[in-house]
């Protein structure tokens, strides 16, 4: 039997210490489920799995149908994501209290709206921040850990664009709950150093996108196993929206854009609606926009979400004999 | 490889790295490095007999071999490269340009040749041409970086992966942590520029020295992305640039509120008017020490940390 062990484990109920982060239309029921019968922590995101349910309204039905699913594949924890950025959110949450998940991950909003009641229903909250104030409010506010994203994540990007490993050492010092690394982790090595850092746990994004259990377009899939460490970009921090989204057709003609002076307005109407979808559910890479961190071209197989997290907590001993062959020279 | 008895060496950070401090971490144990601009006066002078004066008075300092660091893009980089060689350098860091130019002279003297990179591209081109060792700098450093903005965290297990030569890790670099982080990932070794800026050996002002152990998580502001990208600490000038950015000024413009700004930042210490590169770890220096006190703190932590690190194995 694999041994990795952190207070995350004892927090979470999980047995490794390694969280499949909340993918948009690409982390519902089967790869969270998968993520936690391997002894991790599945997150649940926001997933869309027909059309007519892609309006903003319509999303807690699809959060409670994945929750069911969920259930329905794993007795063990997992977490729901609610980001508090949209106009639903409470809807997330209740879901999550009434259909008793195990975890929540706050992100994009301030953890008092929901810590202590979600708290009083049993359930951990884990709440998502970019920098060490983030991390002592969240703390104040009952949070049972943080995540600690650094820049080196996919997806959104925070104006603070602190990086992982000067994130997660500043915010373990600042904080006494137990901290989440994230942002570019994509093997064992990644982890490891997390840990050398003073993290109690990882969480893997843009990893679990290239597994068998992610609902998104196999083009997609195959598509992180070719990238490489320069497949990614950082587009629209002029209109302070800054994404990392894989390099693209798109991205191209949106950089040449954003170069021009676009307005946040015209620069909204050009990207236009479902673009996420058209990469993600399509298989239209080309085209479409999708977060990705720069990690991806460590990715070079597209695996059993379950074999991602057995190869993790494999590896983390070949990864620690190598530091202590070089330790004792 | 190079001689050293830590796998730790003290990054050429531009007017600031001089004699005495490279001495200092090479008789510490690690490698010290000098840069040919190393307190130079506001009227310019000879940068290559400054480098010349700095190389012999860090050998005079110390009988631990000496780095030299050698920015390929200028005019004297050959002459850099030359005296390297007739003073008697141990070691010289190539950077900002192509290492075919000069690796095969140095490696001929019995120069070590270590090259800076921030893509898994230009670490193969430095493997092909012949440089022993590459520097794997994230764009977590302080000063120019690589275009890409790869982080030291995505860029060193990729490079590492890529070539044979041993992988030095520089960038967001500031303790045992990050030391141990950067070899978990796959590194040999690590390059720190900004924990040498704030020790007693330093020649940077003290002002910036402070300004460096006061400074929150978020002190630091990659300036420049239109004319190349640069890390600095946030002063005055870099709140000025980014706003003028923001409001769309030209390249000349911006050049202007740029250009010639670093020494005051760093050797001036004007945290107004002046630019001075610096680390996005600089949150985590919360001291100045001597650069013995910095190899010595993180050697020293070592076993505690490793330990932590098997711990949780069970």
């Amino acid at each position: 039997m694999l041994m990795l062990h952190t207070r995350v484990c004892d927090l979470l109920g999980i047995q490794y210490p390694i969280i499949q982060g909340g993918l948009g239309h690409i982390s519902g029921g089967e790869l969270a489920a998968a993520v936690s019968n391997a002894g991790g922590l599945g997150t649940i995101a926001l997933t869309t799995r027909s059309p007519e349910l892609y309006v903003q309204e319509k999303w807690p039905i699809s959060v409670r149908n994945e929750i069911k699913l969920t259930k329905s594949l794993t007795k063990k924890p997992f977490a729901v994501n609610v980001p508090m950025d949209n106009y639903v959110h409470e809807k997330f949450v209740e879901a999550a209290i009434e259909e008793k998940v195990s975890v929540v991950v706050l992100a994009a909003g301030n953890p008092r709206l929901y810590a202590k009641k979600l708290k009083d229903h049993g359930i951990k909250v884990i709440q998502l921040v970019f920098a060490v104030r983030h991390a002592q409010i969240a703390e104040a506010e009952g949070v049972d850990a943080v995540v600690a994203s650094g820049v080196d994540a996919g997806g959104f990007i925070h104006l603070s664009e602190l990086p992982t490993l000067a994130l997660v050492p500043q915010i373990v010092d600042a904080v006494k709950i137990p901290v989440i690394a994230a942002g570019g982790i994509c093997d064992a090595r990644g982890m490891a150093a997390c840990f050398a850092l003073g993290a109690e746990g990882v969480q893997l994004g843009t990893r679990f996108i290239a597994t068998n259990e992610a609902l998104c377009h196999i083009n997609l899939k195959q598509h992180l196993v070719k990238a490489n460490e320069i497949s990614t970009i950082v587009t629209g921090r002029k209109s302070q929206m800054a994404m990392r989204v894989i390099k693209n057709k798109f991205t191209a003609e949106l950089m040449e854009k954003e170069a021009t002076g676009f307005t946040k307005e015209e620069m909204g109407v050009f990207i236009g609606s479902g673009r996420g979808l058209k990469a993600i559910m399509e298989g239209n890479v080309d085209e479409g926009s999708v977060g990705c961190s720069p990690s991806v071209g460590m990715i070079k197989e597209i695996l059993p979400a379950g074999e991602v997290v057995r190869r993790l907590v494999e590896d983390y001993s070949k990864i620690v004999a190598r530091l202590e062959s070089l330790a004792k020279k | 490889m190079v001689g050293i008895k830590y796998p730790i060496i003290a990054g050429g950070m531009n007017w600031v790295s001089n004699a005495e401090l490279a001495a200092a971490v090479s008789n510490a144990g690690g490698l010290g490095v000098v840069v040919p601009s190393a307190g130079l006066p506001p009227s310019g002078g000879d940068p290559v007999e400054n480098l010349r004066k700095h190389i012999r008075k860090a050998k005079q300092l110390t009988d631990k071999p000496i780095g030299v660091n050698i920015p390929l893009d200028r005019k004297a980089a050959k002459a850099y490269a030359e005296v390297a060689i007739a003073e008697g350098a141990s070691v010289a860091i190539g950077s900002a340009g192509n290492p075919a130019l000069y690796t095969g002279m140095l490696k001929n003297a019995g120069i070590k040749v270590l090259h800076v990179v921030a893509s898994v591209k230009h670490a193969r081109h430095a493997e092909a041409v012949g440089v022993d060792a590459v520097v794997a700098e994230g764009y977590e450093a302080g000063g120019h970086n690589g275009l890409d903005e790869l982080t030291t965290f995505v860029l060193v297990p990729q490079v590492a992966d890529a070539v044979n030569i041993p992988v030095v890790a520089a960038g967001g670099i500031a303790d045992v942590r990050g030391f141990l982080a950067a070899l978990l990932l796959g590194a040999d070794g690590v390059q720190m520029g900004t924990r040498f800026l704030a020790t007693t050996e330093c020649i940077a002002h003290q002002k910036l020295k402070e300004a460096v152990v006061n400074a929150p998580d978020t002190g630091t502001v990659i300036v420049m992305r239109k004319l190349g990208v640069t890390r600095s600490i946030k002063t005055g000038m870099t709140q000025k640039y980014l706003e003028a950015e923001v409001k769309g000024a030209s390249i000349e413009e911006l050049k202007a509120l740029r250009y010639g700004r670093a020494r005051m930042g760093l050797l001036e210490g004007d945290m107004e008017e002046g630019d001075a590169s610096c680390g996005a770890i600089a949150g985590l220096i919360k001291d100045i020490v001597s650069a013995e006190e910095v190899i010595n703190r993180i050697m020293g932590d070592v076993p505690r940390v490793l330990e932590s690190v098997k711990m949780k194995l069970g």
